[in-house]
This record gives structure tokens, sequence and C-alpha cells, in this order.
């Protein structure tokens, strides 16, 4: 698995039956805000029952992240997040990774967004090579179908992971 | 002082290491930023704002060298800390002009002065952030209808942050690599009640005996080196491997051919042959 990287991670590759209407239709989201969701074809995805949290959460910087994409994304691409602004809650972990969290982006939309975020990894972080990144992506197919990829590991193999992701998301 | 004297005496930082007084230049930087601001020079206010960053890495990077020569060694981590942070913030802005200030030296040297510290594990809060404010306009920060103010770029000669507006702690955990490095663990005296520090400091004692200035161009590379069991006969083979696997001796290098442990080969200007393996 790790050979064609310098350093080690971890790479996870799993069927999902998440997919956009699954995460738009949870309780939390308002029936208002459902209509707008349906547009996003990335779309930010918190994480519920975390550490016996009652509310979803997301990981820190989520909101930096969430508004670097929306400033830069192309036209065509719609950038959400799967949460009413007022319940927008973050925490923040122990260790110094750098967490993009869970994104759910349409197979369509997945270069636009290995290139965003290699952009943000760039500008904002510029590339702190020592540093490892952690996230978690569902690609969903035209029909619906998702797929789960998870990375944990070097920033430097981001990119590799993600070509790794299209292949495996074009099978 | 104008802003050539500036760029002048931030670029000659080597050669005043033992006086690194900053008031009057930071003073004087104060005054230009304020003038920008009022005129709305937005790249001059900028560009004093990455003056002031520079000061902060140079001036954290002497003070971490004093206190190491001082064998403060804690302190100097944390000053040394402080000084990766504002290369950090400041990195993305200021790249390309790094090396004119020294600060590719001091990112380097910074890091590997860390490297050779002992502290393995820190201590690191978890928390639940529920709103933010932007440090810039004081505004609370909405999802779908965020301020202009993106974080991490400047502003009227000031850096945009988050300020936490309103936080919960759930918890803390020991970590081996935490947000920020100063939470330390140490032990404390159950009779006197005072801090003991239990940490071994050989390998900064023997690097930092042998500069005489900061910017002493030394550098160091750590490889493996293998050790003859002989050299452990102390050891019991229940007791911890001195590979510091964390496993028992039996049960990791008591079955190889020797300990395989980290090593240390230190490359020092006038000092031939220098090299130290971890204690």
């Amino acid at each position: 698995m790790n050979t064609n990287f310098d350093q080690p991670f971890d790479f996870k590759v799993s069927d999902s039956s998440e997919n956009f209407d699954t995460w738009i239709n949870r309780e939390y989201i308002p029936a208002e805000s459902r209509t707008l969701l349906r547009n996003a074809n990335i779309l930010f995805v918190p994480h519920e029952n975390f550490h016996e949290q009652k509310v979803p959460v997301f990981p820190h910087k989520t909101e930096e992240v969430f508004h670097f994409l929306r400033r830069h994304a192309p036209k065509g691409i719609n950038v959400d997040i799967c949460i009413a602004d007022d319940d927008y809650k973050e925490v923040v972990l122990h260790s110094a990774l750098i967490i993009f969290g869970s994104i759910v982006v349409s197979a369509i939309a997945l270069p636009v967004l290995k290139d965003l975020l290699s952009e943000y990894l760039k500008q904002k972080l510029f590339n702190k090579s020592n540093s490892n990144i952690k996230v978690s992506l569902t690609v969903v197919n035209t029909s619906g179908k998702g797929k789960q990829f998870d990375y944990e590991g070097p920033i430097e193999n981001f990119d590799k992971v993600v070509a790794k992701i299209q292949r495996a998301g074009e099978k | 002082m104008d802003t050539e004297a500036i760029k002048q005496f931030l670029n000659d930082v080597h050669q005043r290491h033992k006086d690194y007084d900053y008031t009057k230049v930071k003073s004087v930087l104060q005054e230009l930023k304020r003038g920008f601001v009022a005129t709305n020079k937005q790249d001059e206010a900028k560009e004093v704002w990455c003056y002031e960053q520079t000061i902060n890495a140079q001036k954290n990077f002497m003070e971490a060298y004093k206190a190491l020569k001082q064998e403060k060694f804690y302190e100097a981590w944390c000053i040394l800390e402080k000084c990766e942070i504002a290369l950090l913030y400041l990195k993305p802005h200021f790249y390309q002009r790094f090396s004119e200030y020294s600060l590719d030296f001091i990112e380097n040297h910074a890091r590997m002065l860390q490297s050779l510290y002992p502290y393995k594990l820190f201590i690191s809060p978890e928390m639940l952030i529920h709103h933010y404010k932007c440090s810039i306009c004081d505004q609370r920060v909405v999802l779908r209808n965020p301020c202009r103010h993106e974080v991490g770029e400047i502003y009227n000669g000031e850096m945009c942050v988050r300020i936490i507006d309103g936080i919960e702690f759930l918890g803390s955990a020991f970590v081996t690599n935490p947000v920020q490095k100063y939470s330390v663990p140490f032990l404390t005296d159950q009779q006197t009640g005072k801090t003991v520090d239990p940490y071994n400091y050989n390998l900064v004692k023997f690097l930092i005996e042998k500069l005489s200035t900061p910017f002493d161009d030394w550098s160091l590379k750590w490889t493996k080196k293998l050790h003859p069991h002989s050299k452990f006969k102390h050891l019991s083979r229940n007791d911890k491997c001195p590979c510091a696997s964390g496993k028992k001796y039996k049960q990791c290098c008591l079955n190889k051919k020797g300990v395989l442990m980290d090593h240390c080969i230190f490359s020092i200007p006038g000092i031939e042959g220098c090299e130290e393996r971890i204690l």
C-alpha cells in the first residue's frame, strides 16, 4: 500500500451509505436550509456523537477552510456546510494535525476540491512540510452512490492520495 | 531612523547579538505604521507588520540562546516556541526575504535546537468553541455571512485572527505532537511542593557549551547507531529496552545483534569529530 510514498500514512477506502441527500435530511438541518444545500457539490459535514457531544461538531478551523474554499471556488462549484449558522460549533483537539474534516463531494467536483485544498495548504500554512493532515472524503457518483476515503499522513502525499481517490472513483 | 535604516538594522542581526535592544526600532515602526494606517497605505502598513514580526523572531532566538547559556532550559524552550510562531505567521507574507534578515537561519536552527530537547510528551486541552469574533472588526463570525477579513491576512498593519467568544473545556490528554508545545509535564516534590525537572538536557548542554554566538553556523544529523549489549549489562531482561521502543528489553532488541539507538552527529565550526549519542 505504501510503496509509492516516501512517508508512512493511513489510507482507507470503504463503501458509504452516505451521500448529499442523507446529510441534507438530518433532523438538525432546518427545512428552509435544505433547498440551498441541495445545490452543493462540495459539502462539509459534521462529526455526530463526538465524545458524547449531543450536538454535531466540526474540527477546529473548518470555518476558515470553508470560507477559503467559498472565496476561491470557480463558477459552477457550490461549497456549503451541513449545519445552520447558529448551530455551528468547533472542537479543538490535542495534536497539531491539520484536520480538513469530513467532506462530501461529487465525483465531478473532486479535482476542483483537490486544487482548492492544495492551494489552502500552500497559501495559509505554507506547506508546513513536517505536518500531517487528516481528511475524510465521501465521493458521490452520478447515481448517488458514495465511497469513503480516509487519509491521515504527511502533507506531501496529499496530491498523490487524491489522484489515487480519483482513479478509484472512476472504477 | 527611516525604513532603509531599519532594514539595515534587521539585516545586521548576527553582528549585534550581544545588544539586541529593539526598543527604538519598535517605536519608530509603530509611528510609521500609525501614519500609513491614517492615510490608508495598506501595503506599507503590512510591510511594517512584517518588520515587527522579524524583530519578534530575531529577539526570541537570541533570548533563547541566552537562556540556554544560563541553563534555563524550559524557559529557552518556551521562547523558541514563540520564535517558531512568529516565523509561522510571517512566512506566507515574507518568504522571498527570509534569507535577508537571517530568518531562514533562525527557522532551521530553532527547529534543530528543539529536536535536541528531551521533551517527548505534552499536555494538551480539548475544547468546544461556541463562537468566534474577528480580531479586525470585532464582529461575530457567521458562517454564511462573514465579514470581509480573512484569517492570516494583514489589515491596518495587524494580522487577522479569530478571537474565541464562548468556550467549553472538555478534557486534556498527553500527546506527542501538540498544537502548542508550552505544556511540558514536570514533577512536584511531595514534601516541598516545588517543581522538579526530571529531564536530561545533556544533548542541548553539549552543543550550547561549544557555541560562541547564537549565529554560529552549526548543524546536526540524526542517524541510528548499533550499540553492543555489553553496554547495557546493568539492565535486566524485563527492563524497558534502551532503544526507547517502550517494549521490554527481552521482547525487543535483546534478541538482535545489538541495540539500535538514535544518534546525533554535530558539525560545529572549528570543532573536529563532534558527535554525541542520546543518553
